[in-house]
């Protein structure tokens, strides 16, 4: 087994995370790019700022590449259109508010990039659901919000490739997952994630789904793959829930973990009253990490 | 309106559980029994009596009253530490940190006189008049009370090596350069023969917790080091283990240690008063019967 030291970890997980990227600017928009760069601008800067305020840490503990991660995170979770102030003040959240207030990496309680995302959602809750549409070009709601308030109508009914849905999943949306899921795929192949944290988050997702499929009735709650190939669920099941430092390390932990996580995805997705719930199942699954993972050592350890 | 009728009660509610608290805080005041057990269990137990009070407990209640915190030798500056975060005070000037010793009756000059056996605050000397006297080691707190009783000079004080204790060991070898932040990656877990929560172990342990570390199985690390070469940050876990467990010794064995002390001393204390009792009450049947003749 190779060992490897934070900062390559980290920035193979940002490599893999290029495709998915690149295919999100391709077919969703090409502002994605430039807010990776202005995302990974700000983290870094950010970074900096609250390494010199803390006192702790050299400069050289930036390039463990944990910023750049998070930035990217970001990038591919925001609409492309969102303003920059928004963005900026996203990953201001997440490198300081996320992070370096809890005492920096490997201190923190809540996944950062996750903060920041929420920052915004509860923030700017429109900037943050204006996603540009893929049928007409302008910006409107992303096909989750559509399936939500589909006033009744089955699954066969909506799941036309006008209101923006595709095979799997939402047009476009699907292949950005399928890259995000290659990518993923990359990242478990060189062991650089706890493999049963996504693969907990999938199964928990695809559980509750498939129970609630309903046949594709109007009451439906959506198919397994419809949940797995729409929104950021790839995205969130490789790169934001296999956070190390956030996830227990428990194995039985992780898959807990995981399937939190993607139940309450899927229930926030239905029931409640945001476009994405993946960034509330994180940190709520995330509060749940120091208790899974002492109650499981305690287990093992009566004392 | 953009409060509800029913506002005004916050503050009520706020100012109503205010004053509960101040009532609690002035009126129900902590059993200072309780308080003063606090006190004397941080306090190293010798009974040397070198702070002015016949032994550890009395000076814990003195502490309570409000004496000063530098008045304990045996316990050092460590002991100043403990004493000033349980009371609030602080530590005044700062005692060095003590030697363990140990007396030693040279017994080709001990004359037998029984001074130093009556001295001694934790029965630790056997010996009867007009014959040899001995210090039983393991009992002996090193309080130095035998010392000026003793006529001829013949107890001698003999510093112990600090062995098992943290300080004797040499820091972590670890490489400041290249050590990084846990990201809890969890590659020690993988590790760990004994399936210990080795990252877990490291945070407690160097969060100077260490009854958490223990709790978490310290105690169970056999020292073997492979988590060492699987961390991505190069963090020395082994080291910091092999100090938290000397630490964790080291205190538990002074705590035994400690307990024992106040056990002889709180056993002698009642036989001395118990000794006075009888001795006051055949004293006053004398007295009853009229006997007058001495």
């Amino acid at each position: 087994m190779v060992v490897r030291d934070t900062r390559s970890i980290m920035l193979l997980v940002a490599a893999c995370m290029v495709p998915g990227l690149l295919l999100e600017a391709m077919l969703i928009s090409p502002e994605v790019l430039v807010n990776v760069l202005i995302g990974s601008f700000t983290a870094i800067g950010i970074e900096i700022v609250c390494l010199k305020i803390r006192g702790a840490g050299t400069i050289d503990t930036v390039g463990d590449g944990s910023a750049l991660v998070t930035a990217l995170i970001l990038a591919a979770a925001l609409p492309p259109a969102v303003p920059a102030a928004v963005l900026i003040l996203a990953t201001t959240a997440a490198v300081a508010l996320g992070k370096h207030a809890y005492g920096g990496l490997g201190n923190n309680v809540f996944n950062p990039a996750m903060v920041g995302y929420a920052v915004a959602l509860l923030s700017f809750p429109l900037a943050m659901s204006s996603w540009p549409t893929v049928v007409d070009g302008l910006s409107g709601a992303t096909p989750l919000t559509l399936f939500k308030y589909r006033s009744g109508a089955t699954v066969a009914d909506i799941w036309q490739p006008g209101n923006g849905f595709g095979t799997l999943g939402a047009a476009h949306w699907e292949w950005i997952n399928l890259a995000f899921l290659g990518g993923g795929a990359v990242v478990m192949a060189l062991r650089l994630a706890a493999w049963r944290v996504s693969a907990g988050m999938l199964s928990g997702m695809a559980l509750l789904a498939g129970l609630g499929y309903d046949s594709g009735s109007s009451g439906s709650m959506g198919s397994p793959f419809y949940h797995w190939f729409t929104g950021g669920t790839m995205l969130a099941a490789f790169f934001v829930v296999t956070d190390p430092v956030t996830h227990p390390n428990t194995h039985t932990g992780q898959w807990l973990f995981g399937g939190l996580v993607g139940i309450l995805t899927v229930l926030i997705r239905t029931f409640g009253s945001h476009p994405d719930g993946i960034a509330f199942a994180v940190l709520l699954a995330n509060a749940a990490t120091p208790y899974l993972d002492r109650r499981l050592a305690l287990a093992r350890n009566p004392s | 309106m953009i409060f509800p009728d029913s506002f005004w009660l916050i503050p009520c509610l706020v100012g109503i559980a205010a004053l509960l608290l101040r009532w609690s805080h002035t009126r129900l005041n902590a059993d200072s029994d309780v308080l003063i057990d606090a006190v004397d269990a941080v306090l190293p137990q010798t009974q040397c009596a070198q702070c002015g009070y016949p032994g550890c407990r009395p000076y814990a209640e003195a502490l309570m009253a409000g004496e000063s915190l530098d008045l304990c030798p045996p316990g050092g500056a460590s002991t100043q530490q403990a004493l000033a975060q349980l009371l609030g005070r602080p530590v005044g000037r700062t005692l060095p940190n003590p030697q363990p010793q140990r007396a030693i009756i040279d017994e080709t000059r001990c004359i037998g006189c029984f001074l130093c056996v009556e001295a001694c605050p934790v029965d630790a000397i056997v010996g009867a008049p007009q014959y040899l006297h001995t210090v039983i080691e393991d009992r002996c707190t090193g309080c130095e009370l035998c010392l000026p009783p003793c006529p001829v000079d013949c107890i001698d004080l003999i510093t112990l090596d600090p062995i098992n204790t943290a300080a004797a060991l040499p820091p972590p070898a670890s490489d400041p350069r290249r050590e990084t932040a846990c990201i809890r990656c969890g590659a020690c877990h993988t590790a760990c023969p004994e399936g210990l929560q080795p990252d877990l172990l490291w945070w407690t342990a160097r969060n100077t917790q260490p009854d958490l570390a223990v709790e978490n199985g310290l105690g169970d690390c056999i020292e073997c080091g492979l988590c060492n070469p699987v961390c991505p940050s190069g963090i020395d876990l082994l080291g910091v283990f092999v100090q938290a467990r000397a630490r964790v010794a080291s205190r538990d064995r002074m705590e035994a240690e400690a307990q024992r002390a106040r056990k002889l001393f709180e056993e002698r204390q009642a036989r001395l008063a118990h000794l006075d009792l009888i001795a006051r009450e055949r004293r006053e049947a004398r007295i009853r019967s009229g006997n007058r003749q001495w």
